[in-house]
């Protein structure tokens, strides 16, 4: 265990800033877009799996290529994209972002690229589904957190259901009775409120407009993006982008400029819905189970990696707390109570979002991987050191009358017996980490349960792919289970003898 | 052929520095033994302690052969001087040999594992190297620590309590161990309140009592 200590640490201390800057070089050539595929269809979703589509992802295209660049898409959790932005991860937000004062202020708004009402989505067969948005008042109406529409809900004296998984949820629920309607963007109502046992009111609430979000700052890039948006519009490619995907609307026209609505049909919309009354496995299972393959070598590795660091960091902590001087030892104890005592979430989110003000920036993969370490190497160090005081104390003497140093005594006589004491809870750990590391989502890893959130948006198949997800993760911590038992059979040889 | 000498040890402990030893003096000879007698808390384990290295004496000296150790400077005498503890202490994820064998290998003592079998022959235990002290006896877990401590060769062993884990039967084998290592001219503490022990060793008896020591009327045998 000390000689892991000595040499893991540094090596792994040494390696880290090397990833940190070859994950943060991004090319000039690059239009870095943040949009989340969990949202899904009609924006950015992932149809097969590992294919962006979307005409959001559509538009990001075809905007790089007028500014002479190439599009790469950041996937980020929707609730995350501004800050991602903010942060400088990507150059801009494409994601059904709504103009509003606050982000006019905030940010540098493009010209809209598409305008278009809230849609109200009530039962077919309810004889007291609300009309208007008077008709809300106390009645239990869903809708996703943050939109205008929840503002639009909340002014009306709607009883406001907000959902963070995705735009499927709140017309599920509608579906099942737990609420009475669901108000929403007209794009999400089109493709998500279109289920037999719903009906979507023909007339529309208000307006929004959805525009392309820069840094305050970067009024250059700006200024590209709206030349680049008007001559999308003088040629006539967005209406038509607009009109495949089934989402011209009077309002677009009002705000692009156009007169006419495009020719054309919505063959886009007409695919999805295609699509999605096929099933999942009609793309076939390749692509699929690929696209959960890719999630699970993500959270099998970064778990692998995050637990390396929690248990030689936590080892350390341990020998500090019960064998370092006062002030290492209370560094130590202050160590685990911090990270012990705060939530998980909250350390990632700050090690991801706050450490770049203090001007240190790390990838996704480091940020999430630092912060599982460093809180998971907490409740290592509490495992260890009740293994080290399981162990007598008189063995250390024994130890240290034969003449073992300090050190010797503690890895030749002291360890080997608390390890096996700890083992066990740190195997129980791994196997929370494991599942824990799904949090790693917020700083953009797409790991197993941020795949599932994915194809569950795109195929709208949330039971059979929960299943499936579900059995993975139990695939993936089952070896580690068996490993443990038999290491703990091994280390605890000496006690199966019958005397 | 060295002998152990102490002069005028003292040990106070606590913040209200209790007095537990006050100016001790002993001197075993070179394959002689010092039995020392004394009821429970009258520091028995404290002067075994001190002269093992393992706590510090706050005055007074020990000398073995020619090694002088002042106050805090107890820390030479660890591997230099054997205990053989009342609870054994043996290492349980070791094996007997294992057990014997530790120290010298990290010191980088080759010998080291001649010393331990030839220990563990004459005590008995050549079939047992290999076992795991769970799977020993009482009598042979203390016959292993024995073992041990002199697979270090100790300048001088002591015994914390012998033969207080053992059956009648055990305890006089424990003499006849005493009798062995005297014989490679090793001094010996022997801390004991078992009178029929004392008795069957050829030793100056000591009594602890108020950190002194008093000598008693050496045992016949």
């Amino acid at each position: 265990m000390e000689r892991f200590a000595c040499h893991t640490l540094p090596a792994l201390v040494s390696v880290s800033p090397l990833l940190v800057s070859v994950a943060l070089v991004a090319s000039p050539s690059e239009l870095r877009w943040g949009a989340d595929a969990e949202g899904g269809a009609p924006y950015v979703f992932e149809q097969p799996p590992g294919h962006l589509r979307g005409f959001e992802a559509e538009l990001a295209g075809l905007l790089a290529s007028r500014l002479g660049r190439t599009a790469r898409h950041v996937q980020g959790p929707f609730a995350q994209l501004l800050p991602l932005l903010d942060r400088g991860d990507v150059d801009l937000v494409i994601n059904g972002i709504e103009v509003t004062e606050d982000r006019r202020q905030a940010y540098a708004l493009s010209q809209p690229y598409w305008a278009g009402p809230e849609r109200l989505t009530v039962r077919r067969n309810d004889p007291h589904a609300p009309a208007t948005l008077a008709d809300l008042r106390a009645r239990r109406v869903g809708t996703l957190p943050g939109t205008t529409a929840e503002r639009m809900l909340r002014a009306a004296g709607a009883d406001v259901r907000t959902y963070e998984g995705g735009q499927e949820d709140p017309y599920r629920d509608l579906a099942l009775g737990r609420t009475d309607a669901v108000l929403l963007d007209a794009p999400i109502a089109l493709y998500y409120g279109d289920r037999p046992e719903l009906t979507t009111l023909v007339a529309g609430f208000g307006e929004i407009r959805y525009a392309v979000v820069t840094r305050a700052g970067d009024t250059r890039l700006r200024e590209e993006i709206d030349a680049a948006l008007e001559g999308l519009v003088r040629d006539g490619s967005l209406p038509a982008l607009l009109q495949r995907w089934g989402l011209w609307t009077e309002d677009a026209g009002r705000v692009l400029g156009v007169d006419t609505a495009p020719a054309g049909s919505p063959v886009e919309l007409q695919a999805w819905r295609a699509r999605t009354t096929q099933g999942m496995w009609s793309g076939g299972a390749g692509p699929i189970l690929a696209a959960l393959g890719r999630g699970a070598l993500v959270t099998l590795f970064l778990s692998i990696a995050s637990m390396a660091l929690a248990v030689v960091l936590g080892a350390a902590l341990a020998l500090a707390r019960v064998y370092g001087p006062p002030p290492l030892s209370a560094l130590a104890l202050g160590y685990v109570e911090l990270f012990r005592g705060t939530p998980l979430l909250l350390q990632l989110i700050v090690v991801y979002y706050g450490l770049p003000e203090l001007g240190i920036r790390l990838s996704p993969l480091i940020a999430g991987w630092l912060a599982l370490g460093l809180n998971y190497a907490a409740a290592e160090a509490e495992n260890d050191r009740a293994g080290l005081l399981a162990v007598p104390r008189s063995q250390m003497d024994a130890a240290r009358v034969l003449g073992l140093g300090r050190w010797q005594a503690i890895r030749h006589v002291v360890a080997p017996q608390a390890i096996r004491v700890a083992l066990p809870p740190v195997t129980n750990d791994f196997i929370a980490l494991l599942k824990d590391s799904s949090l790693v989502s917020v700083v953009t890893v797409t790991e197993l349960t941020k795949t599932y959130g994915t194809l569950a948006a795109a195929t709208r198949e949330h039971l059979a792919l929960g299943l499936l997800v579900g059995a993975v993760y139990l695939l993936l911590g089952f070896p580690f289970a068996r490993l443990s038992r038999w290491v703990e059979r091994r280390l605890g040889e000496h006690l199966e003898v019958a005397r | 052929m060295t002998a152990l000498l102490v002069e005028g040890l003292a040990r106070h402990v606590g913040v209200r520095r209790r007095t537990v030893l006050e100016g001790l003096s002993l001197r075993v000879e070179p394959g002689g033994v010092a039995v020392v007698l004394g009821p429970s808390g009258s520091g028995k384990s404290t002067l075994l302690r001190c002269l093992a290295g393992l706590e510090r004496f706050d005055a007074g000296r020990v000398a073995l052969g020619t090694l002088e150790v002042a106050p805090g400077g107890q820390g030479v005498l660890l591997g230099r001087v054997g205990l053989v503890f009342q609870s054994v202490e043996l290492f349980p994820h070791l094996r007997v040999l294992e057990n014997c064998t530790l120290a010298p290998r990290l010191r980088g003592e080759p010998e080291g594992e001649r010393e331990a079998r030839s220990w563990l022959e004459r005590l008995g235990l050549a079939d047992r190297a290999d076992a795991w002290p769970q799977s020993l006896s009482g009598g042979e877990r203390q016959r292993v620590a024995i073992a041990r401590a002199l697979s270090c060769r100790p300048a001088a062993l002591l015994w914390d309590e012998p033969t207080s884990a053992l059956d009648p039967e055990r305890k006089r084998e424990v003499a006849a161990y005493v009798g062995a290592v005297r014989e490679r001219g090793i001094p010996q503490v022997v801390v004991t309140h078992d009178a029929e022990l004392s008795a069957a060793l050829e030793a100056t008896n000591y009594r602890l009592g108020e950190g002194r020591l008093t000598e008693l009327a050496t045992s016949a045998r």
